[in-house]
């Protein structure tokens, strides 16, 4: 495919993030700094509450623009403060000071320290993607008239890998390794949880999305042979492929939502049981299952009525533009005949978004032939604006990916392979902190 | 003070009997009853809300430091004022039940306080202590409690569905937060605030509905009851994953469902629960349809 490889950026912040937990993280900077140190000719020295700060900015920003930027500094270190705060605060109040303590032997939910250099760039910055450079320095890059002019708070992207480390921490003597499908699962619940309170309003897409996936036999079959590292307690999901692991996480996140909605404790009471008795993970599901009271499998199930009625109801939203409803209906393979023409309608319209949708519905229905021909289809169409925004997006990544995958038919069918991979000292293959949040 | 704890965390409710079946109180909380207790959630929250949530009043949440310095510190007679989104409208609680736990310095052992608040008369949004509240043996109490020990909340109030409105009638904001909150203010006005829930709208309303459900006594389920709840349950998820994906008029077919076919295959029409069970799913269709309440 000609636009498989632009710059999966999303791809490149998750591997960034996973390599250095609890801060924000350097895409490259290294090797841009020299070009940094060359334009930011402009310093401005000042303080963000009562930390020495000093600003270098280069072209479009003056010096006026520099100091403008070295105020505004103090809501951004407050944010983020802001932010950890709303993290500690609601542990403690449902983990109680004894699993608290637990998790304050470690750094986990410290502040990070501020910066006290910043480049301030305009313009293109191949390469930087994050927001720190080299140690205590961070940068900032205004690429389009439209970006923030002031960094926001990055700590919402962290939370998902915020939680793996507080799960690991929860472990007595050494790190508790539950089963992968309930850490990622904990993990993308409390990054949903941490956005509904920082924004005020839920993602309800993500959850339908998460349950529907939750419902597909196939996935829980997959999500209960996902095995979690143990010693080192790493994972790395750069050995994973993103398609599959997309849909691994939407399953784990749909598996903890049910959880909650079902247990008489909720998510919460079952992770400070799993904190109570650390079972391993073959222990893990019997104490899911006792608190549950019947197979996890049976957990969160539609009726068959009921699954018609919601599948209508996301094509009627589908019909009427909604892209989430679009991308949903794949979570639908018992009725891909008649939810395929209207996927492949949404592909047709010349708008990124809604190709992204329409090829993300097929990729979740898992026909890999009918996906691979509407791929074509569309690159065959596609303007050069459109190849641009494609090429920038890790779902048009992922769809390729897995129509190139060779595999045929059905991607939930029986032949699809065991999913872990060892890693860490003594496989051979790098190893990192515990796994970044999926992409979209 | 008690009061600001109090909401910090959860109105859970406590368990407020109901007399009749007027599911104002889908008054729930027999033996073997499952709890689906708003206070549960990471970030959260529990909103005032359930009645059938007493285990959250058993258990408690824990108190971080500062707000339990503000509730042992406060030196006049705890008030509280109570605030929503501006979208969003419920009548008062009718009392919010707080009990606090603290440890005694010294001996460690552990004492309780409680607190139950009734609606300020004069001035809406606000509740008071009950003529039983004793300030004296409140500071008593206060003073006694080591603050460098655990101490928990545990706060019940009765919420009833039947009073939440939507203002703009925008079924949008299901999945907005509702913004609760609850200050302690003082005699000059000024205040702090002691709670603060971000949950949604839909989210209590699915959480009501699990409720109800889970709430019928056996007795009262025909056929296989666990073929009855489970077909009930799913449908109140279905309800769910519809607002949920913006489709309000496809749950309130579903609630419609709900409650046809609990009053005419699942539930035994004799029973008073029943009546109860099929007025709580109605609060619901209410909230969506305005007018259409089993009052």
């Amino acid at each position: 495919m000609s636009f498989r490889r632009g710059s999966n950026v999303l791809t490149l912040v998750l591997l960034a993030t996973g390599c250095r937990p609890s801060r924000p993280m350097s895409g490259g900077f290294e090797s841009i700094y020299p070009r940094a140190a060359r334009e930011a000719t402009i310093t401005v020295e000042g303080k963000v509450g009562e930390v020495p700060v000093t600003v270098h900015a280069g072209p479009p920003f003056d010096a006026d623009g520099a100091r403008r930027f070295l105020q505004g500094l103090g809501s951004y270190q407050k944010e983020i403060a802001d932010d950890y705060a709303v993290l500690r605060g609601s542990l403690e109040r449902h983990l109680g000071a004894e699993l608290m303590a637990r998790v304050d032997r470690t750094a986990v939910l410290q502040v990070p320290e501020f910066p006290t250099t910043w480049y301030l760039l305009g313009g293109s910055w191949p390469g930087a993607i994050y927001w720190t450079g080299p140690k205590g320095s961070s940068y900032h890059i205004v690429r389009t008239p439209e970006d923030p002019v002031l960094p926001r708070s990055w700590v919402r992207y962290n939370v998902h890998t915020t939680t793996h480390q507080i799960i690991r921490a929860l472990g007595i003597e050494r790190p508790a390794v539950w089963p992968r499908w309930l850490e990622e699962g904990l993990a993308e619940w409390s990054r949903l949880q941490f956005a509904r309170v920082k924004d005020g309003k839920w993602d309800a897409d993500a959850d339908v999305l998460a349950r529907l996936t939750w419902q597909r036999a196939a996935v829980r079959e997959r999500l209960m042979r996902w095995k979690n590292p143990k010693g080192t307690g790493y994972i790395d999901g750069r050995l994973e492929p993103d398609w599959e692991t997309d849909l691994l996480y939407k399953g784990a996140l749909g598996a903890v939502l049910a959880l909650d909605e079902t247990l008489p404790g909720g998510a919460i009471g079952l992770v400070k049981e799993m904190a109570r008795v650390l079972p391993d993970e073959r222990g893990a599901l019997a104490v899911v299952e006792g608190q549950l009271g019947r197979p996890l499998q049976t957990m969160g199930q539609l009726a068959p009525e009921a699954r018609v009625a919601l599948r209508e109801s996301l094509a009627s939203r589908a019909r009427e533009g909604e892209l989430p409803a679009v991308v949903a209906l794949g979570q639908f393979p018992e009725a891909a005949s008649s939810s395929a023409g209207l996927l492949l309608r949404v592909t047709e319209r010349g708008d990124a978004e809604a190709v992204i949708a329409g090829i993300t519905g097929l990729r979740y229905m898992g026909d890999r032939r009918l996906l691979d021909r509407t791929l074509k289809d569309v690159e065959r169409r596609a303007g050069p604006d459109l190849r641009a925004a494609l090429a920038a997006d890790n779902r048009w990544d992922m769809a390729v990916a897995y129509a190139g995958s060779g595999r045929e038919g059905d991607w939930y069918g029986d032949s699809a392979p065991v999913l872990y991979k060892g890693t860490g000292p003594g496989t051979g293959r790098p190893s990192s902190s515990p796994s970044t949040s999926p992409t979209r | 003070m008690l009061i600001a704890t109090l909401m910090t965390v959860v109105l859970a409710a406590a368990p407020m009997q109901s007399t009749t079946n007027q599911p104002v109180a889908l008054a729930r909380g027999g033996a073997g009853t499952v709890c689906h207790c708003p206070c549960r959630t990471a970030y959260c929250d529990c909103t005032m809300h359930t009645e059938t949530c007493h285990r959250c009043y058993s258990v408690g949440v824990g108190l971080s430091r500062p707000t339990l310095d503000t509730v042992l510190g406060w030196s006049e007679r705890p008030v509280l004022e109570a605030s929503d989104a501006g979208w969003f409208q419920a009548a008062p609680f009718p009392e919010i039940r707080v009990h606090l736990e603290g440890a005694m310095s010294g001996s460690g052992t552990v004492v309780p306080f409680d607190i139950r608040f009734v609606p300020d008369l004069k001035i809406a949004s606000r509740y008071e202590p009950d003529e039983k509240f004793d300030g004296a043996a409140y500071a008593a109490w206060a003073r006694r409690i080591d603050r460098t020990r655990p101490a928990t909340l545990s706060v019940g109030a009765k919420d009833d569905p039947a009073t939440w409105r939507i203002l703009d009638g925008d079924p949008q904001h299901l999945n907005e937060s509702l913004e609760k909150s609850f200050r302690l203010v003082r005699r000059d006005g000024s205040g702090v605030e002691v709670f603060h829930s971000a949950s949604t709208l839909g989210w209590e309303a699915n959480l009501y509905l699990r409720s109800v459900v889970a709430g019928i006594p056996q007795d009262a389920l025909l056929e296989d009851p666990e073929t009855a709840r489970s077909t009930l349950l799913s449908l109140v998820d279905l309800v769910d994953l519809q607002v949920k994906s913006g489709d309000a008029a496809g749950a309130v077919r579903s609630l419609d469902r709900l409650i046809e076919s609990a009053g005419t295959r699942w539930l035994d029409s004799s029973k008073e629960d029943t009546t109860g069970a099929l007025c709580g799913f109605r609060k619901i269709r209410n909230l969506l349809v305005p007018g259409s309440s089993c009052s």
